[in-house]
């Protein structure tokens, strides 16, 4: 069996796979690290914003590890290049300023940050979603890997997280809360773009394709389910469907950071497929609980805690913790194994390997 | 017209330009703007509350903080135009540590402590331990706030006290923090007084830090 039969299996809850399939977004530094241990190039792919270049980037190197997915998405336009601050800030092409953070590149300053009406949204220059050259490496890399390993197509950003880094987090919660002018509008433009690159990529052949919109939170979600309802609901209903009219058998992956328990079955019932990154320890994540209440309508990709459990755990707690998700979560299929973010920094090498490792151990049907 | 009960419940309705007209309302009735801040206080906490249950979400918190925010403004405008001094608890320092981006919990901890008799003097995000130090030494204060939302940059608040020790007013002030990347465990390794894990939880400690 194949990464891809293998994923597939896992994913669409359609018989056993030979063991729980591995995925996992590393950041810039381990790979590196790994490139060089391997002796395997990194290729980075500068794509339409930072977080989701970590997960496009080093693909050969996640594959040589154990990964069964390979991750492709929207790049920068052929010969395109940030234009850099003296600080050496970028400007991206939605024109967010952004700073290098300790972990990752921060946006410091919002293009919409004084946004009031409809019309300045819709004045709003959004970057062409189909400029040439901005699916060159997503080519390249389904027509290498398509055959053996599960193609994610990312579309994250897309809806929510677009719009809280046009219009700041803070501004953009207090205008929802009360319906400013110009968020319908808004969530249509960041609607209408993430729809073109994600039908784009369902049309080049991935096998899934990867939302994303994080409401949730440590402690809870961000904004109540009234008002994702509200607002976002029927859209994502919308998004699922225009995909699936493409290719009915594309699975639909749907990243959403925090606790959100409380949304799992409105979601899934508008289209949601795959659930990402099931957030660990947070309220309403318990395993046994979410397989219970949705292991049955829902595959779960993700539970790995990488906030406290890969940096700071021993190697004997993450093999624990890897056997116990898996064996809760993987029962009867259903679940493939990841961190639930990109792993950061602060893991080592040999903790990234010990998770490899104890999935191939613990994962075997 | 009961003045009081307006302006709290124009904030518990998140109507920002409202709560302004009833607060400015309500100084002009004469009514003492101890009082008026007395209600905002309650308004905040009832909010408060609702979000530690899970009743309210982020956007109804940063909403009420907002209208809080600006009707105490007034009230402080009127207090000074009175030829009086705004009598407050203590003077508290707050910012997020250098390297980290992220205000909303301290917004909210700023109004919480505004509206609860203290002065705040909010230096923003990634603010550099030098530029906190002097802070706290320009103002006198006697709490600082520190906020750090990622592990990464948490451990800037050590150096942050570290900071502060050198300057050797590190016995003048007193240290609470917050965010989600702290712990109890984390404000006893780096030395500081307090950890909060809420913003309503910030009241409560101020309190008992200034006794």
């Amino acid at each position: 069996m194949n990464s891809k039969e293998r994923v597939r299996k896992a994913l669409c809850r359609d018989g056993l796979p030979d063991r729980v399939p591995i995925e996992f977004d590393l950041c810039r530094s381990l790979l590196d690290a790994f490139g060089q241990k391997l002796g395997i190039p990194v290729h980075y792919t500068n794509a339409i914003y930072e977080d989701i270049t970590y997960r496009l980037s080093g693909n050969e190197i996640r594959i040589a590890l154990g990964s069964d997915c390979v991750h492709v998405g929207a790049s920068l336009p052929r010969d395109y290049e940030h234009p850099k601050d003296s600080n050496g800030y970028i400007v991206n092409e939605f024109g967010m300023k952004m700073r290098p953070g300790p972990i990752y590149i921060e946006v410091i300053k919002h293009p919409l940050a004084d946004v009031t009406n409809a019309q300045e949204v819709i004045d709003f220059q959004f970057p062409d979603p189909l400029a040439e050259g901005r699916y060159d490496d997503a080519e390249k890399y389904i027509q290498t890997y398509g055959k053996d390993y599960f193609i994610i197509g990312n579309m994250e950003l897309t809806m929510y997280d677009m719009m809280h880094e046009l219009v700041g987090t803070e501004k953009l919660l207090m205008d929802l809360a009360l319906g400013a002018e110009y968020i319908e509008p808004l969530i249509e433009k960041t609607k209408d773009f993430a729809l073109s690159v994600g039908k784009k990529l369902v049309a080049m052949g991935v096998d899934g394709v990867w939302a994303g919109d994080d409401f949730g939170a440590q402690n809870g979600m961000i904004m109540s389910p009234k008002m994702w309802r509200k607002y976002f609901k029927e859209r994502y209903r919308e998004v699922y469907a225009e995909l699936k009219a493409i290719n009915p058998n594309v699975v639909i992956m749907q990243h959403c950071d925090g606790a959100v328990a409380p949304i799992l079955d409105e979601w899934i019932e508008v289209g949601l497929e795959v659930f990402n990154p099931v957030q660990p320890n947070v309220p309403g994540h318990d395993p046994e609980d979410l397989k219970s209440r949705f292991g049955h309508k829902m595959s779960f990709w993700g539970a790995i805690d990488q906030q406290q459990l890969l940096p700071y755990g021993t190697l004997e707690e993450i093999a624990v913790d890897i056997e116990s998700k898996i064996k809760i979560l993987g029962e009867g299929g259903g679940y493939m194994c990841s961190p639930a973010h990109i792993i950061q920094q602060d893991t080592s090498m040999e903790k990234v390997e010990a998770f490899i490792n104890a999935v191939k151990k613990y994962g075997v049907y | 017209m009961d003045y009081l009960e307006v302006v709290k419940n124009y904030i518990l309705d998140y109507e920002k330009e409202k709560t302004l007209e009833a607060a400015q309302a309500a100084i002009s009735a004469g009514y003492d703007p101890m009082r008026v801040l007395d209600v905002i206080t309650e308004a905040l906490s009832i909010v408060g509350e609702g979000f530690s249950a899970g009743d309210l979400f982020l956007p109804e918190l940063i909403y009420a903080s907002d209208c809080a925010q600006a009707a105490i403004k007034v009230l402080e405008e009127k207090i000074t135009s009175d030829g009086k001094e705004a009598q407050h608890k203590a003077t508290v320092v707050l910012g997020t540590v250098k390297g980290d981006l992220h205000d909303i919990g301290k917004s909210i901890v700023a109004a919480l402590l505004m509206a609860n008799g203290y002065k705040v003097v909010d230096l923003g995000t990634d603010v550099p331990s030098e530029k906190i130090a002097a802070a706290v030494k320009e103002n006198k204060a006697e709490i600082l706030g520190l906020s750090a939302l990622l592990t990464t940059t948490a451990v800037e608040m050590g150096n942050v006290i570290k900071h502060i020790e050198k300057e050797g007013i590190r016995n003048e002030v007193k240290i609470m923090i917050g965010g989600g990347a702290t712990n109890e465990e984390f404000a006893r390794q780096i030395g500081a007084d307090q950890y909060g894990e809420t913003a309503v939880d910030a009241i409560r400690i101020a309190g008992e830090l200034i006794k």
